[in-house]
């Protein structure tokens, strides 16, 4: 991966790396895509598998079936007002 | 004195009334606190809890209202099952402050039966890794040896098990993470089939792999667990809708004429000649049991870790997504915007190892890199299914090592990722394929224990535990226990 792939997918992983984690996972990073991309000249079927067994999903009757438990949902928030999840402004300022 | 004895002993010594629930629970509580330095396995006791389950038991039993044969006997929950008001912490800096608001079905299940939670054992964070040094609580150590690792992800499992600290505990294994620490640690542990048992409440790494098991010191304490756990959950969309078997009365049953297939590549580079050795004897005890052990072949074995290694981390990048410190978990101080609280919040909250699984998955699954890698390894993986289905024709089993080596020093592995990823190499095709496997001890080099590890046909558990079980009452590898803590 190089510099701009690196800050693409960090972007999309949302994580932050200072200069001197990149540099340390930069190296493991890349030897791990270059072990499994041994994988490009494997002669494989067409068909992916997505799933060990490709039986057909089960559904289930749409009904709730679980309690409405606000107060224990809520016991976990790391920030709360008003008995709602507090979080920064979501339209970065001007 | 009650320290090696399995379950299925435990259990008897309660009907016969020569001890109670309360002394059992007293007895892993106390030895857990005399060994809590030593082996770093526990995240979370429940001493008060456990001794309220232990009591409600004898109480229940003297007004003779037992619920089964496993009511009173304590347990360990890896700390990946969701429990109602205790700590739930993944090995995790993120969910270090979790207590879920519901208990995950496995854990439902066994309370149900009147099992007594002794507490949560310490894992690799998420699940990922297979030395539990990845836990943000620390390493785990061997029993056998502390200055080895116990393997992992189930490290804490294992070694609670192995140490006498615990009769039984649950695993979780999304490429091995049973069946390698069992392996490393002497005692038995099964993976079972991809959709026997229910993953509710169980926090998700790899949804196409990850399977809940049972670590145990013999087959038949895994078969009375398994009874229980198995089976249709509603809540479980994966969860199969196959007939759960009697595993107690198949134990029995007989086993001469079965097809064995010893897999050679299974013993490839890599493997440690000594560990090859030590299941070659294994493999001639079955054959004296009856069995007719032969050559098998899985061609495509190679292709089994570069798959793994593209969708575990794929599946874990997705899964993982969830954990932005907005609903629960770890919030990183003072964010300036929602941006800056997602990615600070995950920066700070994973550690080393997930960070690298996510960077890895999410670049797998980026636009002009998709079709590539992640598709290509979901086709790679209809080979190593592929590969299992023919072996099957010609065996009604297959078998090999566990693991390539014993239990390797702490810290050996940690700086080479790749290298560490090797201890899998024989475990992970299982997931893949969503096969059943068990991994008991046959042996030990140079003091540490050896796993042999047997493979079965989708939802076959029940031969596989009696093949294990026959192998168990002609050995005593199960029995044995590390030196410092008998």
């Amino acid at each position: 991966m190089d510099e701009q792939q690196w800050g693409h997918v960090a972007q999309l992983a949302r994580l932050f790396f200072t200069a001197e984690e990149q540099a340390a996972y930069a190296t493991q990073v890349s030897r791990i895509v270059a072990f499994v991309g041994v994988l490009a000249n494997a002669p494989c079927p067409p068909t992916p598998m997505a799933h060990p067994f490709e039986s057909a999903v089960r559904l289930r009757d749409d009904l709730v079936i679980e309690g409405d438990d606000r107060e224990a949902l809520l016991a976990n928030a790391p920030a709360l007002h008003d008995g709602l999840f507090l979080v920064p402004m979501v339209l970065d300022a001007p | 004195m009650t320290d090696w004895r399995s379950v299925t002993e435990l259990s008897r010594a309660l009907a016969s009334g020569s001890c109670s629930s309360m002394e059992l629970t007293r007895h892993f509580l106390e030895r857990s606190a005399r060994f809590a330095g030593r082996l770093n396995a526990w995240i979370t006791v429940d001493e008060a809890g456990a001794l309220a389950a232990a009591q409600a038991a004898d109480r229940r039993r003297a007004h003779g209202e037992v619920l089964g044969p496993l009511d009173g006997i304590p347990l360990a929950h890896k700390d990946i099952f969701c429990t109602k008001g205790l700590l739930t912490t993944c090995g995790s800096r993120m969910l270090a402050n979790f207590k879920a608001p519901y208990d995950a079905t496995v854990v439902a299940r066994l309370a149900a039966q009147g099992m007594v939670l002794l507490g949560k054992t310490n894992m690799d964070e998420f699940a990922m890794g297979s030395s539990n040094e990845t836990s943000y609580f620390g390493p785990v150590r061997n029993p056998w040896d502390e200055g080895r690792v116990p393997g992992g992800s189930s490290g804490g499992s294992a070694a609670v098990v192995a140490a006498g600290l615990a009769p039984v505990a649950t695993g979780t294994d999304t490429g091995g993470s049973v069946r390698q620490p069992a392996a490393l640690c002497g005692i038995s542990g099964l993976k079972p089939t991809y959709g026997r048992v229910s993953r509710y409440g169980m926090i998700a790494f790899a949804s196409s792999l990850d399977q809940a098991g049972i670590m145990a010191r013999s087959a038949a304490d895994i078969a009375l667990l398994l009874q229980v756990i198995a089976g249709l959950d509603e809540r479980d969309a994966t969860s199969a809708t196959a007939a759960v078997p009697d595993y107690m009365a198949h134990l029995e049953h007989p086993l001469a004429g079965l097809r064995v297939g010893v897999v050679d590549e299974f013993f490839g580079p890599g493997m440690d000649g000594r560990v090859a050795a030590v299941v070659e004897q294994a493999t001639a005890i079955l054959g004296n049991l009856g069995l007719r052990c032969t050559s098998a072949h899985l061609r495509e074995l190679h292709l089994a870790l570069p798959t793994y290694y593209i969708l575990a981390p794929a599946e874990a990048s997705s899964n993982l997504a969830r954990y932005d410190g907005v609903r629960y978990g770890y919030r990183c101080a003072e964010a300036h915007s929602l941006y800056e609280l997602y990615a600070r919040s995950r920066s700070e909250g994973f550690g080393p190892e997930v960070k690298r699984r996510i960077l890895i998955g999410t670049y797998v699954l980026s636009r002009g890199y998709y079709d590539a890698f992640y598709l290509q390894a979901q086709r790679a993986r209809h080979l190593i299914a592929a590969d299992f289905h023919h072996a099957f024709e010609q065996a009604d089993i297959l078998l090999g090592p566990t693991a390539p080596e014993t239990a390797f020093a702490l810290g050996a592995k940690t700086a080479d990722p790749l290298a560490m990823y090797q201890s899998d190499i024989n475990t992970i095709p299982v997931n893949l394929a969503g096969l059943p496997a068990i991994s008991i001890p046959c042996g030990e080099v140079d003091g540490l224990p050896v796993g042999l590890q047997l493979i079965g046909r989708p939802f076959s558990e029940e031969l596989l535990l009696a093949v294990a079980h026959r192998f168990q009452q002609a050995t005593d590898y199960h029995r044995r226990l590390p030196e410092a803590f008998s």
